[in-house]
């Protein structure tokens, strides 16, 4: 698909659907639109927003959008577990945009193993109360109340009434399914709390099972893309040239020592900063070690 | 830079490279091929592995001037998401990897183990993948995929 260029990054990413599903399965003949797009809106989503976390597709996919990557630990097939638990939704509907600066909240990043006992909390407690709301529009729609209802694969019923039915799709799909959360923490600590109430681990049958990481089949098939991927028009390559040692001082740089290398571009020295500019990986390589660069004698700055 | 033809799964591509650079870059660089991939630039991990004859080589090593006529075959050619080759079947049943950036070096190479000693010991094993790291630690799943492999392709032999 080719996106209008004028659309804004955010607009493109809505409008993708369930297309963009983490970083890992981004198409790269949009990726070029996507990194060049201005940012019309450069803050985060708020975190205070349920639609910020959770989107419900017309077909009946759910999007969660968090500021966690998977960068192999699994994260993105545990998170998705935990969603389809606390949705009532199968899990392969559970559909992710991850990492994402401009339209993830700002979960801290990922480090020290803590995306899943601190960074799966918000996403719980928004699928608790995005089912929550779920169960209030049907008890509309079907004329009875919320403690009639039940939910299972993306369907609310009335409790002994199987003719009673009602697709989460068709009750939000495509719509904003809203509400105000109560924002808690920031960073790795990020946490936010609406009308839902997290199930009973003891009635868990989505949470504790085992199902195949989503990312190792496009690994091993070769079809998953790194950030090392990433291509973009008229793209150059670069290399720093690294100082002698710790304190050096930047004395003299020589640029002529390396225009002589098929696609060299510029040398570019900011303060102690050395780095070359190249069309080509190889071509920066070979200038970044061919580049005569004069430093002063290392600081003896540590003891 | 010289015209090279270098024939990568299957369809010989002429690319315009010096011939002194590394085959790394023109399969990356020139024909977007992505799963080679840069990891030590030294020989030292394996990421860039291909394999050139039906040999597992470091294509970050490997000068385009000493590939260019050859059978080079990259994690791509191997198998397609429609047709694994037995070997990523192996793999992907066994959940093998973690971030999986080296995964080029350990797919290939047992290719190339079970084409020459299709029901390798574990000392086998051990000796092919002796110079591969892995440092999200997925040692014991990549053996065990690499016997289930071995079996596999036996059983269907």
């Amino acid at each position: 698909m080719a996106p209008d260029p004028a659309l804004s990054r955010r607009e493109f990413v809505k409008n993708a659907g369930g297309l963009l599903i983490g970083f890992s399965v981004l198409d790269f003949t949009v990726a070029p639109q996507l990194l060049a797009a201005p940012l019309e809106d450069p803050g985060f989503p708020s975190p205070a927003r349920l639609d910020a976390w959770l989107k419900i597709d017309k077909d009946g996919a759910i999007r969660v959008f968090s500021g966690k990557a998977e960068i192999g630990m699994g994260v993105e097939t545990a998170f998705a577990q935990m969603v389809a638990e606390e949705l009532d939704v199968p899990v392969d509907r559970v559909a992710f945009v991850l990492g994402d600066t401009a339209t993830t909240t700002d979960q801290g990043g990922v480090g020290g193993s803590t995306s899943i006992s601190q960074g799966s909390k918000p996403l719980r407690n928004v699928a608790a109360t995005a089912r929550a709301l779920l169960l209030q529009l049907a008890a509309r729609r079907l004329g009875a109340p919320v403690d009639q209802l039940e939910t299972q694969s993306g369907i609310v019923r009335v409790k002994n009434n199987t003719s009673k039915t009602v697709s989460y799709a068709d009750l939000v799909g495509g719509t904003d399914l809203n509400d105000l959360l109560k924002v808690s923490g920031q960073g790795f600590g990020l946490n936010v709390e609406g009308i839902g109430r997290l199930k009973n681990p003891d009635s868990y049958t989505v949470v504790g099972t085992s199902v195949p990481r989503r990312d190792i089949a496009p690994k091993v098939l070769g079809t998953f893309r790194y950030i090392t991927d990433i291509r973009v028009p008229g793209m150059l390559h670069g290399r720093v040239t690294r100082p002698s040692g710790v304190g050096a001082k930047l004395l003299n740089v020589n640029e002529d020592s390396v225009k002589g290398i098929a696609g060299y571009v510029k040398t570019v020295v900011k303060g102690n900063f050395v780095g070359v500019v190249a069309e080509t990986e190889w071509a920066a390589i070979r200038a970044a070690k061919a580049l005569k660069v004069t430093w002063s004698a290392p600081a003896l700055v540590f003891p | 830079m010289s015209r090279a033809s270098l024939k990568v799964n299957g369809q010989v591509h002429v690319v315009d490279v010096d011939l002194d650079s590394p085959l790394l870059y023109a399969l990356r660089d020139d024909l977007a091929l992505n799963n080679p991939r840069f990891g030590c630039g030294l020989g030292q991990c394996g990421a860039c592995t291909v394999l050139v004859d039906n040999r597992a080589v470091r294509s970050c090593m490997l000068p385009v001037s000493r590939a260019t006529g050859k059978e080079i075959i990259t994690l791509e050619g191997l198998g397609t998401p429609e047709r694994p080759h037995p070997i990523q079947k192996a793999f992907i049943d066994e959940q093998t990897f973690q971030c999986g950036y080296c995964l080029n070096g350990w797919v290939l190479t047992a290719k190339a183990l079970l084409d020459k000693n299709p029901t390798p010991t574990d000392k086998d094993m051990r000796d092919a993948f002796e110079s591969l790291v892995c440092r999200c630690g997925s040692h014991v799943r990549i053996f065990a995929a690499v016997r289930r492999a071995a079996s596999d392709m036996k059983r269907s032999a």
